[in-house]
């Protein structure tokens, strides 16, 4: 999982970005369901259906179905180049190492913890470096995998009523974010945020 | 009872306007349905000022702040339908928006209305994650409801910003379940057993909790510096939403971060902590925003940094606590009050002038002389003119912090100072000017609407809130909600 977000963070061609989004949240399934093996809880093999269902299934399904219409560059634009995305990426990882270490989580959620926490800050490094919205949103989107992997980690997973209502949160958001990419493409025929940034002060 | 009605009327609001045929329909289902929400949501308040209750398998917690919260949901909604309706039916008048988009755009408020009440009355801290994300996610489509330059901008920036910073809410969120379950008993993530719990959880892990809940759902608050969403979705959205967002929704926000605040307290056995931190994000919000009303140049970014500000204002008060918890609470209901009335003035303004620079806006007293008479009550009342309530809780403030923290009450009057001189350096010109842009601008003078009579019940119930107050009987209500959150 530390490994496909350490690829995620340098990725600039916009389907190798969303098929490694893909497999890092098919890893989060899997960890969801060995998880729930190992504990005997078989409420977390629902959320690891749902977590196929949304974050495996639908998000990138209509990821790459957006990225193949007009107008869309297969070609990311960031701030950074991927070798420093990259380098920076590794301080972040090492980072989080430092903090799993510095709280004293339990011994056995240790390299998860460090392994969430890292997805979390590439996460917000992509929201921070990308400069066109499909960064921007599988940032968010790393970042939210990140939280649930955290959670997982530490309290075994929310109560599943609660974890619903969380995806349900999220698949809305990406549905809004869908929309509004639509809209970024139908005004300014591109999906940069070099359009997008008038309004300040 | 009352409450689940009150939650299945807003429920339904989100369906009612689809299927309401053509625009007369619309505008009389839209009124009969708001002013439903408004009456229970009324009552259903009333009675939890009287008596705390717990409901829904204890999902929900109604107690005298929450039921404060409840009953400014529910009469704010009603007056901003009202300015709605007419706002939206000039602009079906001139063919900007279509009827379509007139039922999205109800349907999306009474969602908006529904998330806001859950948010207000949850006790699960998960659910009221859920409710505060929906709150996002029901008024991105306002935000970008105009196809104007810019409106898309605002609301990807309003989407990403509140949707990450409230992803770091739950990460706090899961900090305090896993401290909780350190304790051994089983746990739920309900405010009440949490509460409960306090003493026995280890303040290290809270307090590292309560950052990232203080940054999550600060951001939502408009807190600076997670503030930069706050006036481009302010000034992108109908006025009438801004009102809302701007009155309600950001002291909502707030409460889930002043709930959090007395767990982590109970378990620091001291509130001196999160109160720092409060005090220090509430002094740059305040500072910030003077910054920035004083260059601002359009209106309804001005009214959107002044809600920084005033937010900021709150979280000093309730960072101080004691006596000044007592002046947060009515500052925040006169802000609430008062701002939303101005941001439903500022849609008159809008739908005259057309634009919300105050460049090619002046003189609006004499094309729009109610409105320009309202917008400077709710001015003066906003830089805290007595009788205006906010006068007394700005009054506690300073009496409360000259001993114990005068170098953030130094910040805080400055800042102050600034923004009431900015206020009436933009303002005065902007309704008094005899230089209109538009000579067509003042063409038909006009005539007292029902948007106007909303805007007016708002003022008259703030100067009975601020005479209220002056009594010892409205003094002690307001205590007694404040005790809520003082613990």
């Amino acid at each position: 999982m530390l490994f496909s977000a350490f690829i995620v963070s340098s990725r600039m061609r916009l389907f190798s970005l969303i098929q490694w989004f893909r497999i890092q949240s098919f890893i989060l399934v899997l960890y969801t369901v060995t998880l729930g093996y190992m504990l005997a809880r078989p409420e977390l093999y629902m959320s690891a259906v749902l977590v196929l269902i949304v974050k495996v299934g639908i998000v990138p399904y209509f990821l790459s179905h957006v990225a193949i219409r007009p107008g869309v560059s297969q070609r990311l634009e960031s701030y950074a180049r991927p070798a420093v995305l990259s380098f920076i990426s590794v301080v972040l990882i090492g980072i989080a190492f430092y903090v799993a270490h510095a709280y004293a989580f339990p011994l056995t959620a240790y390299p998860v913890v460090v392994a969430s926490s890292s997805l979390i800050l590439i996460g917000l490094l992509l929201l921070v470096t990308r400069k066109d919205l499909f960064g921007q949103g599988t940032g968010f989107l790393t970042l939210e995998n990140g939280i649930f992997v955290f959670g997982l980690a530490l309290v075994n997973g929310m109560p599943l009523l609660l974890e619903i209502g969380i995806l349900f949160d999220v698949l809305i958001g990406f549905v809004l974010m869908l929309a509004l990419v639509y809209r970024a493409q139908r005004e300014h025929a591109s999906v940069g945020t070099d359009r997008m940034r008038d309004l300040v002060g | 009872m009352l409450v689940s009605i009150f939650i299945g009327l807003c429920a339904i609001g989100g369906g009612l306007p689809f299927v309401l045929r053509d625009r007369r329909m619309l505008r009389v289902g839209t009124y009969t349905w708001s002013t439903a929400v408004f009456g229970v949501g009324a009552f259903a308040g009333l009675s939890g000022l009287t008596e705390p209750s717990l409901l829904w398998n204890g999902f929900l917690y109604l107690d005298a702040f929450g039921g404060l919260l409840v009953m400014l949901i529910s009469f704010m909604q009603w007056t901003a339908v009202l300015a709605s309706v007419s706002h939206l039916e000039h602009e079906l008048e001139e063919g900007t928006i279509t009827l379509r988009k007139a039922r999205l755009y109800m349907a999306l408020l009474s969602l908006f209305v529904l998330a806001m009440a859950v948010s207000a009355l949850a006790n699960n801290l998960g659910l009221l994650w859920i409710a505060l994300e929906a709150t996002t996610l029901a008024t991105t489509f306002l935000v970008a409801f105009y196809a104007k330059p810019g409106s898309l901008e605002a609301a990807w920036k309003y989407l990403i910003l509140c949707s990450t910073g409230i992803a770091f809410g739950l990460i706090g969120l899961l900090l305090a379940y896993y401290a909780a379950q350190g304790s051994g008993t089983e746990v739920t993530l309900n405010w009440k057993d949490l509460l409960a719990l306090g003493s026995t959880l280890p303040p290290q892990l809270m307090q590292l909790a309560f950052i990232f809940v203080l940054i999550g759902y600060g951001t939502k608050a408009g807190l600076a510096p997670m503030h930069a969403w706050l006036p481009d979705a302010h000034s992108a959205a109908p006025a009438p939403i801004s009102g809302l967002l701007s009155g309600i929704l950001l002291p909502v926000a707030l409460t889930a971060v002043l709930r959090f605040k007395l767990i982590v307290d109970a378990s620091l056995g001291g509130s001196d902590w999160t109160g720092w931190l409060l005090i220090i994000f509430g002094v740059i919000s305040v500072l910030i925003a003077a910054a920035f009303i004083l260059v601002q140049h359009d209106y309804k970014r001005l009214l959107a940094y002044s809600s920084i500000e005033h937010m900021g204002i709150i979280s000093i008060l309730f960072g101080i606590s004691g006596l000044a918890a007592v002046a947060g609470v009515i500052h925040l209901v006169g802000h609430a009050l008062i701002k939303s009335g101005l941001f439903y003035g500022a849609a008159s303004i809008v739908e005259r002038f057309k634009t919300t620079k105050f460049e090619n806006v002046a003189g609006i007293a004499r094309a729009l002389p109610h409105t320009a008479l309202l917008f400077l009550i709710g001015m003066l009342a906003l830089l805290a003119a007595p009788p205006s309530p906010l006068f007394l809780s700005e009054y506690v403030l300073v009496a409360q912090t000259v001993v114990m923290h005068p170098l953030m009450l130094a910040f805080a009057l400055l800042a102050l100072t600034v923004i009431a001189a900015g206020f009436i350096r933009q303002l005065i010109p902007f309704l008094y000017s005899r230089h209109a842009p538009h000579e067509h601008a003042l063409a038909p003078r006009e005539s007292w609407t029902v948007a106007h009579g909303g805007i007016a019940l708002h003022y008259l119930l703030v100067a009975a809130l601020g005479i209220a107050l002056w009594t010892p009987q409205g003094f002690a209500a307001a205590q007694h909600i404040a005790q809520v959150l003082l613990k």
